[in-house]
């Protein structure tokens, strides 16, 4: 509770924002569903065969989970509130269509013979008859598609959105429970106190509810050109990758461009989303600079021959993917920094004393004492433990564990060996060694500035100061930094400027 | 002599290769109320729905003030042409004086005139306008609720007034006052009227004219007097007679098979013969000790159909009170 409450003090500024984007995102997603859905509803009204079409559409929609949906609106629309907002509109339509269909649809028909004989336009009878009468139906189709909005708004965060979910995200990249906590609890808030304010406009006329509806819908459309007109020209965007890593550099970024050139406006963008939503946003313009690992480079963004990428050293990973950036997407990949954060395997210290054990080929000599936690991902990537077998000669089996639970089934003894990134806070948290990959099997990962040619061109002396970072921060300096931020609860800016001033760049 | 205000000029109707009105022809005068009745299923509703063309006639002619009703614009006529339902229908969403104001805001009536003649008509059926016009339809009886989609019809002063079985879903007393009420708005207003029933006591209580339908044809039409003197024929005369019972177990059980024998010829035992021209209190009589009763046609041995006291119990339920 007292951290929740902690917390909650510490990051009052960020859950507004995060609140007013969530708000946002979810109303206009909202207002555009029922644009789409209500009226489809009333045209199809005398079209059963249409509606039937229509319904299973909608439903079939309604199936695709939210993240594959994401996913396959990046090639479209890129990153950011658009996709988000597409995905969300489609996840609202079905309730809001069968509900408005079904609400006219089960007038009593005699009451549409009424209005017919009375020589009603097919337009006023709508307006006055239908509609009133289908009204509470059809609301309650909007109140379910809004909860159902805010619930899924949540995963905007992932393409870069912002919203509640980043609260969400970042608490469970951290590991911080009062984080997750408190992105939930206010997403499940807002929409209980959005659902009872439409209840409470069901029950006001009409006309207040449309002047309610303008009121909300002009406010966001005037905060939203405020912060547009208000965005200074000569800004530098700085994303990061979930996680307290990312947050470190981009801050150290930050100081050191701004240190340079004082007029020079950098604005940040922690834990924007996953390494495709950044690289994606990069080349669409929508961030300026982030960090990018080697291995993750050639792995995963650049088209690359497997005879190109065999048993690389840290150096030639870093060069190939330089030049692979460049041919391929004019993108500009700045010089690394010194810590390799890759895959290693992890014992406890005393662990290691009492075994004698220091490198990986190591374990070969002992693999029955072996009682192995690692995460489903490492057991079963062909860079990860199967091809670790294989080039070491080990048989061991691993048991499979949620990223943090392997840490404290090690602390407890459960386990004496687990999978790990070389720059985890939970290494020095738990004082764990990693054992040293002799045959140079994990492919090496080094952290650099990834940015476009065309900025790099007009502002080389941004390029300049970022270079300073080049062959620093030593991976014990990024374990000493990441427990700082995730267990200590230290700000990665305040983290980021002790780490530089230290190593005089920053005066 | 002045000219029908309504004339039916061998109108027929085909649904779905069925015809279920033909060759139909009648005139309706001003000023006139003319009840349709018939059995269920007797067309007199559909040739209701043809006036105001909620039914299109697939023969024939419609004519309304001596023009062809297709030449009319549909919205306009229907303007012109109050309708009352059976169901009421009154628009739940709305209150008693947004329902009467329907047709009245439509045709763009002043609006202060509509205010007056809400008041006038919610005071002349008896219903306080204080104390009624901002009520929702629910919170009437079944009785106000219709007295209320009378006024709907009558709001925008209609030529002709359409009421299909306005009274059937209502309770006995109800429907006697309903009765008087739209027999003293009619000797008021002096609108015409077409109604339908089929009841033949209430088309002989409420209509200047008589029009007997029976399976899609009109059988006769006359004023209640002449019907009850000369029949057209049997027909006619046994639906008179079931209507003139003063009791209504003195009905001939021929007047129940109208309304529907039941074929079912499985039971074969247990079974009592009557003539169509016994009584119901006879075939009750008799259904104390047999199951079913097998009805004939009067003075002949011919079978008509069977009964049961299901049969029975239904009609006496719909017309003890008639």
């Amino acid at each position: 509770m007292q951290a929740i409450i902690s917390t909650l003090i510490d990051r009052k500024t960020a859950l507004i924002q995060a609140l007013w984007q969530h708000l946002g995102i979810s109303i206009i997603s909202l207002l555009i569903a029922m644009a789409i859905a209500i009226p489809l509803a009333i045209w199809v009204e005398k079209h059963a065969k249409t509606a039937a079409v229509l319904l299973q559409i909608a439903g079939v929609l309604q199936t695709i989970p939210s993240l594959a949906l994401l996913g396959l609106l990046i090639p479209f629309v890129g990153i950011g509130t658009v996709p988000a907002i597409i995905a969300l509109v489609v996840y609202a339509l079905l309730p809001i269509f069968q509900n408005t269909y079904i609400g006219i649809q089960e007038i009593d028909p005699s009451i549409e013979e009424a209005a017919d004989a009375f020589g009603m336009s097919r337009m006023r009878k709508l307006v006055k008859v239908e509609l009133p009468i289908a009204m509470p139906v059809i609301i309650s189709g909007v109140r379910t598609a809004l909860v159902m909005i805010i619930g899924t708004a949540t995963l905007a965060a992932l393409i870069g959105a912002g919203g509640l979910g980043t609260f969400i995200l970042l608490g469970i990249d951290r590991n911080n429970t009062a984080l997750v906590l408190i992105g939930a609890v206010a997403s499940a808030l807002l929409a209980i106190v959005l659902s009872y304010l439409i209840h409470v406009l069901q029950r006001v006329e009409f006309r207040y509810s449309i002047a309610t509806l303008a009121v909300v819908l002009l406010g966001f459309v005037g905060y939203g050109t405020f912060k547009a007109v208000q965005q200074p020209t000569d800004q530098i965007v700085i994303a990061g990758k979930l996680g307290s890593e990312p947050d470190i550099l981009i801050n150290m970024y930050k100081e050191l461009i701004e240190q340079e050139d004082p007029n020079m406006k950098v604005t940040l963008k922690s834990d924007f989303g996953k390494t495709s939503f950044l690289f994606s946003a990069l080349r669409n313009n929508q961030i300026d600079i982030y960090p990018e690992f080697s291995g993750t480079v050639l792995e995963s963004l650049v088209k690359t021959n497997s005879s190109e990428t065999e048993n690389l050293n840290s150096h030639q990973t870093y060069e190939l993917a330089k030049k692979k950036l460049a041919s391929q997407y004019q993108l500009d990949y700045l010089k690394p920094m010194k810590y390799n954060n890759t895959y290693a395997l992890a014992v406890t210290k005393k662990f290691a004393k009492e075994n004698h054990i220091s490198k990986i080929s190591d374990l070969t000599t002992m693999q029955n004492k072996i009682k192995a936690g690692m995460t489903l991902e490492f057991i079963d990537r062909s860079d990860g433990l199967k091809g670790l077998k294989k080039i070491y000669g080990l048989t061991f089996t691993a048991q499979s564990m949620e990223p943090d639970l392997r840490y404290q089934a090690l602390a407890q003894g459960k386990v004496n060996l687990v999978d790990a990134y070389s720059t985890d806070s939970q290494l020095r948290q738990y004082n764990l060694v990693t054992l040293k990959d002799d045959r140079n099997f994990f492919p090496t990962y080094q952290g650099a500035p990834l940015m476009s040619e065309k900025l790099a061109k007009q502002h080389p002396e941004i390029v300049k100061t970022l270079n300073k970072l080049s062959n620093k921060i030593s991976e014990t300096d990024m374990q000493e930094m990441n427990y700082k931020v995730n267990v200590l609860k230290q700000s990665p800016k305040k983290v980021a400027q002790q780490y530089l001033k230290q190593h005089n760049l920053l005066k | 002599m002045t000219e029908a205000l309504l004339k039916f000029d061998h109108v027929g109707k085909t649904f779905a290769d069925k015809k279920v009105i033909d060759d139909f022809n009648l005139e309706v005068k001003q000023g006139e109320l003319l009840v349709l009745v018939g059995v269920s299923g007797s067309g007199k509703t559909t040739t209701l729905k043809m006036i105001n063309q909620l039914e299109r006639p697939t023969d024939g002619d419609i004519y309304y003030h001596g023009k062809q009703i297709k030449d009319y614009n549909v919205q306009e006529l229907r303007w012109n042409i109050g309708y009352v339902l059976q169901q009421i229908a009154l628009f739940p969403t709305m209150t008693v004086a947004q329902n009467i104001r329907v047709i009245p805001e439509m045709k763009k009536m002043p609006k202060r005139e509509i205010d007056t003649t809400v008041r006038q008509l919610l005071t002349s059926v008896d219903l306080d306008p204080a104390k009624y016009a901002k009520r929702m339809p629910r919170e009437l009886s079944g009785g106000e609720q219709q007295r209320v989609g009378i006024l709907r019809a009558l709001a925008s002063k209609p030529d002709v007034v359409l009421m299909d079985e306005p009274f059937s879903a209502l309770d006995p007393i109800s429907r006697t006052s309903l009765q008087d009420l739209v027999l003293r708005l009619h000797a008021k207003l002096k609108n015409t009227i077409v109604f339908v029933t089929h009841d033949m006591g209430e088309a002989l209580k409420m209509g200047d004219q008589i029009a007997i339908m029976s399976n899609g044809k009109l059988i006769q039409v006359d004023a209640p007097d002449q019907i009850a003197q000369h029949p057209a024929n049997d027909f006619v005369a046994s639906f008179f007679a079931s209507a003139r019972a003063k009791n209504i177990y003195d009905i001939y059980l021929g007047r129940i098979g109208m309304d529907g024998y039941y074929q079912n010829e499985t039971v074969t035992q247990n079974l009592s013969v009557l003539d169509e021209e016994a009584t119901v209190r006879a075939g009750l009589h008799e259904l104390v000790t047999h199951e079913v009763l097998q009805i004939n046609e009067h003075g002949t041995k011919q079978l008509k159909g069977y009964l049961d006291r299901t049969a029975i119990i239904q009609y006496l339920s719909e017309h003890e009170h008639a």
